[in-house]
């Protein structure tokens, strides 16, 4: 018994320590530094309480447009990204010549990393789509919708073949005699998608809700190299916007407590979101 | 039984790696305490030898443009100086080395020059500024040269050279076109040149000889720096009297010049692609407009500094000997001037070992003083001379020798925005807002007073 404890810690020692080290720890500063008004270089911080939250919900109207920009791009993330990551996924285990080569041409946009991404498609959106010269296609970074279509556009290519190969793995998990009975029982294509198939993988759908959710939110690279929340702050998203706050403005206490803010929301919007969809998941 | 054999054997496998690791570390440390030790017999032997003592020194600048050169440089001081290690690294070229600096400064680990300027930064950095005024070129800067790194008469940073900036010209255009721009002394002038240049454009008579060309100007509205830092000098610099302590000490702006910047900036979006529609130019970046339309000759003017010399003379040495300065006109203050600043300053690390701070003084000094580092620093880096000493040296690039010809005909206004509340009141919140005129989000009333609202609450802060 008392060997197997310390066994126990023994094994658990590396994880915890580097746990602590690097994601305790800066936490837990973290919270310490949002109380003050440290600027980033200064060694001697000075203690302000909550004046920062203060100030966030006072005067800092840019956070909550930000926040909105952000909420408004996480949700139609999600719905996006899963709709077309699910497409994709009925569609190459789909028995077809090409379904296999199909599979990696779809993942391959997650294997770039995001700035490059981002800078490969600035590109695309500031020199391609002008120079077919359709009037609907000019100036897509420098206008609030059309840039916040410009990101959701690149979100969903990069992120849709990574959401496939999830669902590829669920529905392959769908036993085949189900839905061959349900066939038989003259259930039509659409029918078995919604009420066998749907349903079978719903674990996959909660897993992949909660990744883009969370993801969307955090979202910083395809953002910095895109548009770099250009006209004027207007695509900015939270994360670069705590960035900018803290690393150009050089108002480090604030970025941190933003900080906080963000953390605590996207921690109650996930666990809202994982609690529904824990609910409605069935075992198999 | 088969399966304990083998809890047993990763048992083994975590305990060896458990060994080598600690074994690892274990080397670390020692190693460092010979280190340590060796460095304490060095200090000792150090009084009867100095000279040979090995130094370290590290510099981090932002200057990508001479990496090169100043690499080369480095190696010539260190072969003559063999004690000396020098680790030169750049960060720069549109990345932002404030955040390097920042994150060094707060994990304690400063290098030994770097760089710093204005008072806004010099007052972020003091704890780490080491006072330069006893340092043999301190009198041989020209007026007004340190002062931006001056605090309280002590002076903190070594000027890396002087810029200007202003509109840049492909004078062979206007010649072509038959216009003429060599005695542009007023807004009205200037204006009636590029009307004259784009008439020709449009006619087609320009064709044969620039089948590129299609606009005068291009206006780099994704630059919020280009926005902010630079053309936000047209309104400060008149309020301010050309004083960075004054704008520096504002409480407030009143944007008096607001006018001139307004006029500024929308005579060059009259003749550019987004004359029509403004909002295409946010969009259009530095190396759009300076490699990609000015080098590549589809537009004759942009609004830039002598930096761009050499990004434009890799693309086409034909198009940027022929590069002019026009005057950036300030209505209603000078309408015939460019605009001067300090590049930046060499400072350096007050918190380093005191051989390394008397080595870094003593690089800085052979650099911009001897013989051999004036050549390197004018003919090599390109840079405008900032001293008295230097005779008869000066760059050869036709945007240096401009700005010398401005200088001596008085005809520069010096730029202040090195007093503005930091980085972020000038891209972040001018820069920005300019942008947000350019997509028709804000009118120019409102990029102003709510700009000098922001100025406001930064400085009472």
């Amino acid at each position: 018994m008392r060997r197997s404890k310390l066994g126990f810690w023994l094994f658990l020692a590396p994880c915890l320590i580097a746990f602590s080290v690097v994601e305790l720890y800066p936490m837990l500063s973290g919270f310490y530094y949002s109380l003050t008004d440290w600027d980033g270089i200064s060694a001697t911080p000075k203690f302000i309480g909550l004046e920062n939250f203060k100030n966030i919900f006072t005067n800092e109207k840019m956070f909550w447009s930000c926040f909105g920009f952000t909420a408004a791009f996480a949700i139609c993330s999600v719905i996006l990204i899963n709709l077309v990551g699910f497409a994709l996924a009925l569609l190459v285990t789909k028995k077809f010549r090409g379904a296999n080569l199909l599979r990696g041409v779809f993942f391959m946009p997650n294997l770039i990393g995001g700035l490059l991404l981002g800078f490969a498609w600035q590109f695309i959106f500031t020199k391609i789509f002008p120079a077919t010269n359709i009037p609907f296609l000019q100036n897509w970074l420098t206008d609030k919708e059309t840039g916040f279509a410009a990101l959701l556009i690149v979100m969903v290519w990069q992120m849709s073949g990574y959401m496939m190969i999830i669902y590829i793995a669920a529905l392959q998990n769908i036993p085949d005699n189900i839905l061959e009975a349900a066939a038989i029982d003259g259930a039509g294509g659409f029918r078995r998608l919604k009420d066998i198939t749907m349903p079978m993988v719903s674990q996959a759908f909660t897993i992949g809700i909660f990744l883009i959710l969370s993801n969307s939110f955090k979202l910083f690279d395809q953002n910095l190299a895109l548009t770099n929340g250009d006209p004027n702050h207007a695509t900015e998203m939270l994360a670069l916007n705590i960035y900018k706050t803290a690393f150009s403005a050089n108002d480090m206490g604030m970025a941190q407590a933003k900080a906080i803010i963000f953390f605590i929301s996207v921690a109650i919007i996930s666990i809202i979101q994982l609690y529904f969809s824990k609910k409605r998941e069935i075992e198999a | 039984m088969k399966k304990m054999k083998k809890v047993k054997k990763v048992v083994a496998l975590m305990l060896a790696l458990v060994l080598v690791a600690s074994s690892l570390t274990g080397c670390k440390s020692d190693k460092k305490t010979t280190n340590t030790s060796t460095k304490q017999s060095e200090d000792k032997s150090g009084d009867t030898d100095k000279s040979k003592e090995p130094v370290n020194i590290e510099i981090l600048q932002y200057k990508v443009e001479i990496n090169d050169q100043l690499q080369a440089a480095i190696d010539t001081y260190t072969k003559e100086n063999p004690n000396v290690k020098i680790t030169l690294q750049t960060i720069g070229g549109g990345e932002d080395i404030g955040v390097t600096y920042k994150s060094r400064a707060a994990a304690g680990d400063m290098p030994d020059i770097f760089n710093c300027i204005g008072p806004d930064e010099c007052g972020r950095y003091k704890d780490f500024l080491e006072d330069l005024s006893d340092q043999p070129w301190v009198s041989h800067a020209n007026a007004g040269m340190l002062d931006l790194d001056t605090i309280d008469g002590k002076v903190y940073g070594l000027p890396v050279s002087t810029e200007a900036f202003g509109l840049i010209a492909n004078k062979k255009m206007f010649e072509d076109a038959g216009v003429d721009i060599s005695n542009i002394t007023t807004y009205d002038q200037l204006d009636q040149a590029f009307a004259a240049l784009q008439a020709k454009i449009d006619d087609g008579s320009l064709a044969d000889k620039w089948p590129m060309l299609k606009n005068v100007t291009a206006v780099q509205g994704a630059e919020k720096w280009v926005l902010g830092d630079h053309a936000v000098n047209v309104a400060l610099a008149p309020e301010f009297k050309e004083d960075v302590f004054a704008a520096y000490n504002a409480k407030d702006i009143q944007f008096s010049y607001k006018d001139a910047y307004k006029d500024y900036i929308d005579l060059q979006l009259k003749y550019s692609a987004n004359a029509k529609d403004h909002a295409g130019a946010v969009s259009v970046g530095y190396s759009d407009a300076v490699q990609g339309a000015l080098a590549l000759g589809s537009v004759a003017v942009i609004q830039q500094g002598n930096w761009i010399y050499n990004d434009v003379n890799t693309v086409d040495p034909k198009i940027a000997e022929n590069l002019v300065f026009l005057p950036a006109p300030v209505k209603g203050y000078k309408e015939d001037s460019i605009f001067t600043l300090v590049a930046n300053y060499w400072c350096v690390n007050s918190q380093s070992d005191a051989k390394v701070k008397q080595a870094s003084k003593d690089f800085l000094n052979w650099l911009y003083q001897s013989d051999a580092g004036k050549d390197i620093v004018v003919n090599k880096f390109g840079f405008l001379p900032v001293f008295d000493n230097y005779g008869d040296l000066a760059p050869k690039d036709p945007l240096s020798k401009g700005i010398l010809d401005y200088m001596k005909a008085g005809k520069v206004i010096s730029a202040v925005f090195k007093g503005a509340p930091g980085a972020d009141w000038l891209q972040q919140v001018f820069g920005s807002k300019v942008q947000g005129y350019l997509t028709g989000d804000l009118t120019w009333d409102q990029v102003f007073d709510e700009s000098a609202k922001e100025w406001n609450s930064m400085r009472n802060k």
